[in-house]
Protein backbone atom coordinates (compact mmCIF):
# COMPACT_ATOMS: atom_id res chain seq x y z
CA UNK A 1 0.00 0.00 0.00
CA UNK A 2 1.63 2.95 -0.85
CA UNK A 3 2.20 6.12 1.44
CA UNK A 4 1.64 9.34 -1.20
CA UNK A 5 3.68 12.02 -0.03
CA UNK A 6 1.39 14.54 -2.03
CA UNK A 7 -1.48 13.43 0.19
CA UNK A 8 0.09 15.08 3.37
CA UNK A 9 2.51 18.03 2.02
CA UNK A 10 1.31 18.36 -1.51
CA UNK A 11 3.72 18.82 -4.79
CA UNK A 12 6.20 21.30 -2.67
CA UNK A 13 9.00 19.38 -0.20
CA UNK A 14 11.12 21.98 0.92
CA UNK A 15 11.00 22.31 4.63
CA UNK A 16 11.94 20.12 8.12
CA UNK A 17 8.83 20.61 9.04
CA UNK A 18 6.92 19.13 6.15
CA UNK A 19 10.03 15.99 6.59
CA UNK A 20 9.45 15.74 10.13
CA UNK A 21 4.98 15.15 9.25
CA UNK A 22 6.38 12.35 6.85
CA UNK A 23 8.95 11.00 9.59
CA UNK A 24 6.38 10.67 12.04
CA UNK A 25 4.21 8.76 9.62
CA UNK A 26 6.52 6.42 8.40
CA UNK A 27 8.78 5.89 11.33
CA UNK A 28 6.76 3.63 13.34
CA UNK A 29 6.26 1.45 10.68
CA UNK A 30 9.05 0.56 9.76
CA UNK A 31 10.38 0.23 13.58
CA UNK A 32 7.60 -2.39 13.54
CA UNK A 33 9.15 -3.52 10.36
CA UNK A 34 6.43 -3.13 8.12
CA UNK A 35 6.56 -2.39 4.34
CA UNK A 36 6.47 1.05 3.33
CA UNK A 37 6.32 2.49 -0.31
CA UNK A 38 7.17 6.28 -0.01
CA UNK A 39 5.05 7.81 -3.22
CA UNK A 40 6.53 10.82 -4.88
CA UNK A 41 3.89 10.63 -7.47
CA UNK A 42 2.83 14.46 -8.52
CA UNK A 43 5.81 15.65 -6.11
CA UNK A 44 7.28 18.26 -8.27
CA UNK A 45 10.33 20.09 -5.76
CA UNK A 46 11.91 18.39 -3.47
CA UNK A 47 14.91 20.44 -1.24
CA UNK A 48 17.34 18.74 1.06
CA UNK A 49 16.02 19.81 4.15
CA UNK A 50 12.71 18.39 3.69
CA UNK A 51 14.73 14.76 3.00
CA UNK A 52 16.94 15.46 5.98
CA UNK A 53 14.18 15.43 8.47
CA UNK A 54 11.74 12.84 6.51
CA UNK A 55 14.40 10.18 5.21
CA UNK A 56 18.51 10.87 6.84
CA UNK A 57 16.87 11.00 10.68
CA UNK A 58 15.82 7.19 9.99
CA UNK A 59 18.66 6.20 10.01
CA UNK A 60 19.38 7.31 14.04
CA UNK A 61 17.43 3.87 14.98
CA UNK A 62 17.26 2.37 12.00
CA UNK A 63 20.36 0.04 10.10
CA UNK A 64 20.48 0.69 6.45
CA UNK A 65 19.60 -3.13 5.91
CA UNK A 66 16.71 -2.54 7.73
CA UNK A 67 15.77 0.05 5.23
CA UNK A 68 16.95 -1.35 2.33
CA UNK A 69 14.10 -4.08 3.02
CA UNK A 70 11.31 -2.67 4.35
CA UNK A 71 11.44 1.08 2.73
CA UNK A 72 10.90 1.29 -1.16
CA UNK A 73 10.64 4.70 -3.10
CA UNK A 74 8.39 5.01 -5.73
CA UNK A 75 7.84 7.55 -8.65
CA UNK A 76 11.38 8.96 -7.74
CA UNK A 77 12.33 11.65 -10.37
CA UNK A 78 16.13 10.74 -11.09
CA UNK A 79 16.55 14.69 -10.53
CA UNK A 80 15.42 14.15 -6.95
CA UNK A 81 17.45 10.62 -6.64
CA UNK A 82 20.99 12.37 -5.95
CA UNK A 83 19.55 14.73 -3.30
CA UNK A 84 18.27 12.15 -1.54
CA UNK A 85 21.34 9.83 -2.11
CA UNK A 86 24.13 12.62 -0.63
CA UNK A 87 21.11 13.55 2.68
CA UNK A 88 21.46 9.72 3.19
CA UNK A 89 25.76 9.37 3.16
CA UNK A 90 25.46 12.74 4.96
CA UNK A 91 23.27 10.75 7.72
CA UNK A 92 25.33 7.46 7.97
CA UNK A 93 28.08 10.09 8.44
CA UNK A 94 26.38 11.35 11.63
CA UNK A 95 24.10 8.95 12.95
CA UNK A 96 27.23 6.31 12.77
CA UNK A 97 29.94 8.26 14.57
CA UNK A 98 28.80 9.15 18.38
CA UNK A 99 31.98 10.81 18.78
CA UNK A 100 31.41 13.31 15.58
CA UNK A 101 27.94 13.85 16.22
CA UNK A 102 28.64 14.40 19.89
CA UNK A 103 31.45 16.98 18.79
CA UNK A 104 29.07 18.64 15.88
CA UNK A 105 26.00 19.20 18.61
CA UNK A 106 27.99 20.33 21.14
CA UNK A 107 29.15 22.97 18.68
CA UNK A 108 25.79 23.66 16.98
CA UNK A 109 23.93 23.96 20.74
CA UNK A 110 26.66 26.67 22.14
CA UNK A 111 25.65 28.71 18.66
CA UNK A 112 21.91 28.23 19.23
CA UNK A 113 22.58 29.60 22.48
CA UNK A 114 24.46 32.29 21.51
CA UNK A 115 21.42 33.30 18.66
CA UNK A 116 19.23 33.04 20.91
CA UNK A 117 20.66 35.76 22.65
CA UNK A 118 20.85 38.25 20.15
CA UNK B 1 12.74 26.06 -24.24
CA UNK B 2 13.29 24.66 -20.81
CA UNK B 3 11.79 21.43 -20.03
CA UNK B 4 9.21 20.95 -17.14
CA UNK B 5 12.14 18.31 -15.79
CA UNK B 6 14.70 20.77 -16.15
CA UNK B 7 12.85 23.40 -14.59
CA UNK B 8 11.81 21.85 -11.89
CA UNK B 9 15.57 20.72 -11.14
CA UNK B 10 16.86 24.02 -11.23
CA UNK B 11 14.29 25.38 -9.24
CA UNK B 12 14.65 22.60 -6.34
CA UNK B 13 18.60 23.53 -6.67
CA UNK B 14 17.77 27.42 -6.48
CA UNK B 15 15.43 26.99 -3.28
CA UNK B 16 18.24 25.61 -1.58
CA UNK B 17 20.12 28.95 -2.12
CA UNK B 18 16.63 30.39 -0.73
CA UNK B 19 16.63 28.41 2.55
CA UNK B 20 20.05 28.97 3.33
CA UNK B 21 19.31 32.89 3.19
CA UNK B 22 16.20 32.54 5.80
CA UNK B 23 18.02 30.00 8.31
CA UNK B 24 21.36 30.95 8.24
CA UNK B 25 21.68 34.67 7.66
CA UNK B 26 19.52 35.98 10.00
CA UNK B 27 18.89 39.01 7.34
CA UNK B 28 16.21 41.41 8.79
CA UNK B 29 14.87 42.31 5.77
CA UNK B 30 15.13 38.30 4.40
CA UNK B 31 16.29 37.53 0.70
CA UNK B 32 15.73 39.81 -2.21
CA UNK B 33 16.12 38.15 -5.44
CA UNK B 34 15.60 38.69 -9.55
CA UNK B 35 16.21 36.67 -12.41
CA UNK B 36 16.67 37.45 -16.20
CA UNK B 37 16.75 34.76 -18.98
CA UNK B 38 18.82 35.42 -22.00
CA UNK B 39 16.85 33.67 -24.32
CA UNK B 40 19.50 34.16 -27.26
CA UNK B 41 22.71 32.93 -24.99
CA UNK B 42 20.26 30.37 -23.74
CA UNK B 43 21.35 31.57 -19.67
CA UNK B 44 19.49 32.26 -16.96
CA UNK B 45 21.26 34.91 -14.29
CA UNK B 46 19.58 34.67 -11.20
CA UNK B 47 20.69 37.15 -8.44
CA UNK B 48 19.94 36.92 -4.92
CA UNK B 49 20.96 39.04 -1.64
CA UNK B 50 20.67 39.36 1.84
CA UNK B 51 21.69 42.23 4.47
CA UNK B 52 22.32 39.46 7.04
CA UNK B 53 25.63 38.83 9.08
CA UNK B 54 27.38 37.36 6.16
CA UNK B 55 28.94 33.67 5.78
CA UNK B 56 31.88 34.25 7.04
CA UNK B 57 30.69 35.86 10.15
CA UNK B 58 28.05 32.56 10.85
CA UNK B 59 31.31 30.55 10.47
CA UNK B 60 33.87 32.41 12.43
CA UNK B 61 31.30 32.08 15.36
CA UNK B 62 30.57 28.55 14.81
CA UNK B 63 33.91 27.50 14.67
CA UNK B 64 35.32 29.48 17.73
CA UNK B 65 37.83 31.19 14.93
CA UNK B 66 37.27 34.89 15.43
CA UNK B 67 40.73 35.72 13.22
CA UNK B 68 39.75 33.12 10.60
CA UNK B 69 39.64 34.33 6.59
CA UNK B 70 36.77 35.57 4.94
CA UNK B 71 38.21 33.42 2.17
CA UNK B 72 39.01 30.25 4.24
CA UNK B 73 35.21 30.70 5.67
CA UNK B 74 33.95 30.39 2.59
CA UNK B 75 35.84 27.38 2.08
CA UNK B 76 35.36 25.79 4.81
CA UNK B 77 31.31 26.28 3.93
CA UNK B 78 31.75 24.48 0.73
CA UNK B 79 32.96 21.74 2.29
CA UNK B 80 30.30 18.49 1.74
CA UNK B 81 28.29 17.97 5.36
CA UNK B 82 29.84 21.38 6.60
CA UNK B 83 26.86 23.28 8.26
CA UNK B 84 26.20 26.16 11.10
CA UNK B 85 22.52 25.57 11.12
CA UNK B 86 21.71 24.78 14.83
CA UNK B 87 19.93 21.40 14.79
CA UNK B 88 16.69 20.53 15.43
CA UNK B 89 16.04 16.68 16.99
CA UNK B 90 19.80 15.92 16.09
CA UNK B 91 18.71 16.17 12.64
CA UNK B 92 22.23 15.99 10.32
CA UNK B 93 21.98 18.24 7.85
CA UNK B 94 24.63 20.37 5.19
CA UNK B 95 23.44 19.61 2.27
CA UNK B 96 22.56 22.48 0.56
CA UNK B 97 26.05 24.06 -1.02
CA UNK B 98 27.26 20.68 -1.99
CA UNK B 99 24.07 19.70 -4.13
CA UNK B 100 23.84 23.47 -5.82
CA UNK B 101 27.70 22.70 -6.23
CA UNK B 102 27.05 19.87 -8.19
CA UNK B 103 24.43 21.20 -10.44
CA UNK B 104 26.69 24.12 -11.12
CA UNK B 105 28.89 21.93 -12.42
CA UNK B 106 27.46 19.70 -14.28
CA UNK B 107 25.11 22.82 -16.21
CA UNK B 108 28.23 24.45 -16.98
CA UNK B 109 27.23 27.23 -14.95
CA UNK B 110 28.86 29.41 -12.47
CA UNK B 111 28.09 30.38 -9.09
CA UNK B 112 29.62 33.87 -7.62
CA UNK B 113 29.32 34.47 -3.73
CA UNK B 114 30.04 37.86 -2.44
CA UNK B 115 30.00 37.76 1.29
CA UNK B 116 31.91 40.23 3.58
CA UNK B 117 35.20 40.35 2.13
CA UNK B 118 35.21 37.10 1.09
CA UNK B 119 34.70 35.88 -2.75
CA UNK B 120 33.89 32.49 -4.02
CA UNK B 121 33.13 31.30 -7.59
CA UNK B 122 32.44 28.16 -8.49
CA UNK B 123 31.78 26.37 -11.88
CA UNK B 124 35.08 27.85 -13.97
CA UNK B 125 38.10 25.58 -13.70
CA UNK B 126 38.49 24.80 -9.69
CA UNK B 127 36.32 26.80 -7.26
CA UNK B 128 37.82 29.80 -6.85
CA UNK B 129 37.88 31.70 -3.39
CA UNK B 130 39.63 34.90 -2.41
CA UNK B 131 39.56 37.61 0.16
CA UNK B 132 38.95 41.16 -1.17
CA UNK B 133 39.37 44.72 0.42
CA UNK B 134 35.59 45.38 -0.43
CA UNK B 135 33.20 44.86 2.54
CA UNK B 136 29.38 43.70 1.64
CA UNK B 137 27.57 43.67 4.25
CA UNK B 138 25.41 40.89 4.14
CA UNK B 139 25.77 38.26 1.24
CA UNK B 140 24.99 38.50 -2.98
CA UNK B 141 24.76 35.49 -5.00
CA UNK B 142 25.00 34.81 -8.76
CA UNK B 143 23.79 32.40 -10.61
CA UNK B 144 24.24 31.46 -14.34
CA UNK B 145 22.66 28.82 -15.94
CA UNK B 146 22.71 27.41 -19.24
CA UNK B 147 18.51 26.95 -19.85
CA UNK B 148 18.62 24.75 -22.69
CA UNK B 149 18.21 20.87 -22.22
CA UNK B 150 21.20 19.98 -24.19
CA UNK B 151 23.83 21.43 -22.26
CA UNK B 152 22.48 19.51 -19.16
CA UNK B 153 22.52 15.99 -18.77
CA UNK B 154 21.84 14.32 -15.53
CA UNK B 155 24.85 11.60 -15.37
CA UNK B 156 27.01 14.84 -15.19
CA UNK B 157 25.78 15.57 -12.10
CA UNK B 158 25.38 12.16 -10.35
CA UNK B 159 25.67 8.17 -12.29
CA UNK B 160 23.20 5.67 -10.54
CA UNK B 161 21.42 2.54 -11.04
CA UNK B 162 17.81 2.76 -10.02
CA UNK B 163 18.84 -0.85 -8.62
CA UNK B 164 20.93 0.09 -6.58
CA UNK B 165 20.33 0.18 -2.43
CA UNK B 166 20.26 3.71 -1.33
CA UNK B 167 20.56 3.02 2.35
Amino acid sequence: MPTPIFNTIGAYCITMEDGQKIYDLIHPQLKAHEKVDLDFDSVEIVASPFLNAAIGQLLRDLSSDELNTYLKFSNLSPFVRPTLKHVIENAKTYYTNPAYQRAVDSVLQEEANVSNDD
Amino acid sequence: MISEALKTHISSRVIEIYLNGFNHARSPIGVFSCGQRFPNLEELKLAFVDFGVGIPATVRAYLDKPTMTSKNALEWAFTPGHTTRDIIDNVARGNGLKLLNKFIEANNGKLEIYSDTGYARIGIDQPYFADRTIIFQGTFVQITLKCDSKHYTLANEEDFDSEELLF
